[in-house]
């Protein structure tokens, strides 16, 4: 009897002891895929502050057109290693190049492995469109929500992103023209409209004339709610361009009515 | 008492495998979108989408509008269209960028996913 009990006492320490080994290797495991987390992210704060000087020389040997491509490929092999965090990277990966490595997301999901030559496409193989190197999220500058600024990554020269499909187009110059749109409220100040951030990324056609009537005044309907249900800016922002809640970075232009007495006082 | 102990254990198992079920889910980013028109009837994943993976590469009106309406739900895109060289097809062909033949890349997503959206304003 005694026998039997010590047994299944044995038995039941044995299955405890093999337990807690399982959850130790998933702790592990779960700060092995944490990490590359954790690192990249202070990371990317060090690098915010100086734009130009750490990401910037990465990304113009990516960006370098297609003659560079092999001998740019292992240039920038060094710079992204220590920032990616070697601990980040699966040991099936760790011989690659790690500006070869095409990441899914920020926490460094790893979608799998460009092309081992250095070149991404065969157009670029043949000369024709040179195809910028994979980039980590985590190294583009960041807003106050954390998300990515994409017009300072642009205008830092940081992202140099391609302006059509064909090869050898001539990039559109962005059009310079700042747009004050009043606020109908009186405290609220105004809005003024960069052409030259927006026409960075996009051409006329794809706001004139389906979401903005060509005109100074000629939208008087956009108010913050209908925007805030998708139409005229928010068409963009609040989904793919930056939030609405960033109040103070459309409305810049302080209300004169409203500031004159104010100051008076 | 034994009875306690192979309860207890047992259950530890379990939180551990659900521990290690939740580590496998992606993650998606601000701005990416979740295309599940066709994906999950079909028995695939859905495909998330990166916005910001495209956007480093190539500037928006590259595809807007004469590829993808700025609009989701607003693209009947399906594989069939794809491998013909329509929609992502106009790049992943093999010759600008890769050729639709790594199905996980795409079809990345759990139907579970979440994407990070814009909070803290009137809807």
């Amino acid at each position: 009897m005694s026998g039997k009990n010590k047994f299944r006492f044995l038995l039941s320490t044995i299955f405890m002891v093999i337990s807690v080994l399982i959850i130790v290797a998933c702790a592990q495991r779960e700060v092995k895929q944490e990490t590359p987390a954790v690192e990249t992210l202070p990371a990317a704060a060090e690098s915010t502050p100086p734009p130009a000087s750490e990401p910037a020389p990465a990304a113009e040997a990516k960006a370098a057109p297609s003659a560079l491509a092999p001998e740019a490929a292992p240039a920038p092999q060094a710079e992204p290693a220590p920032a990616a965090g070697a601990a980040g990277i699966p040991d099936q990966y760790k011989d690659i190049d790690p500006s070869l490595l095409i990441y899914l997301s920020s926490r460094g999901v790893l979608a799998g492995t460009g092309d081992p030559s250095g070149v991404a496409g065969d157009a670029e193989k043949i000369g024709q469109l040179s195809h910028p190197a994979a980039m980590e999220l985590a190294k583009l500058p960041k807003d106050k929500y954390g998300l990515v600024d994409w017009a300072v990554a642009i205008k830092s020269g940081m992202l140099k992103p391609l302006d059509s499909l064909e090869p050898g187009a001539a990039p559109a110059p962005p059009f310079n023209l700042d747009i004050v749109v009043h606020t109908k409220s009186n405290f609220m100040p105004d809005v003024v409209f960069p052409h030259y951030t927006h026409t960075l990324w996009l051409t006329c056609t794809n706001c004139h004339v389906q979401i903005f009537q060509m005109k100074a005044g000629g939208n008087p309907d956009m108010t913050m709610p209908k925007i805030a249900a998708g139409e005229y800016c928010g068409r963009c922002h609040n989904r793919v361009a930056f939030p609405l809640t960033d109040c103070t970075r459309c409305h810049v232009k302080p209300k004169e009515a409203a500031a004159s007495p104010a100051q008076q006082k | 008492m034994k009875k306690v102990i192979i309860v207890l254990s047992f259950s530890v198992l379990v939180v551990s495998l659900f521990s290690l079920v939740k580590l496998r889910s992606t993650h998606a980013e601000y701005a990416d979108l979740t295309l599940n028109r066709y994906a999950e009837q079909a028995g695939m994943p859905p495909v998330v989408f990166p916005h910001w993976f495209h956007r480093i590469r190539f500037k928006c009106k590259v595809c807007h509008e004469d590829i993808f309406i700025m609009r989701q739900g607003s693209n009947d895109i399906n594989m069939g269209k794809i491998i013909q060289g329509e929609y992502c097809g106009k790049c992943h062909n093999g010759r600008i960028a890769w050729a639709p033949l790594y199905c996980d890349r795409c079809h990345s997503g759990a139907s579970t996913i979440v994407i990070p959206q814009a909070r803290g304003f009137l809807k």
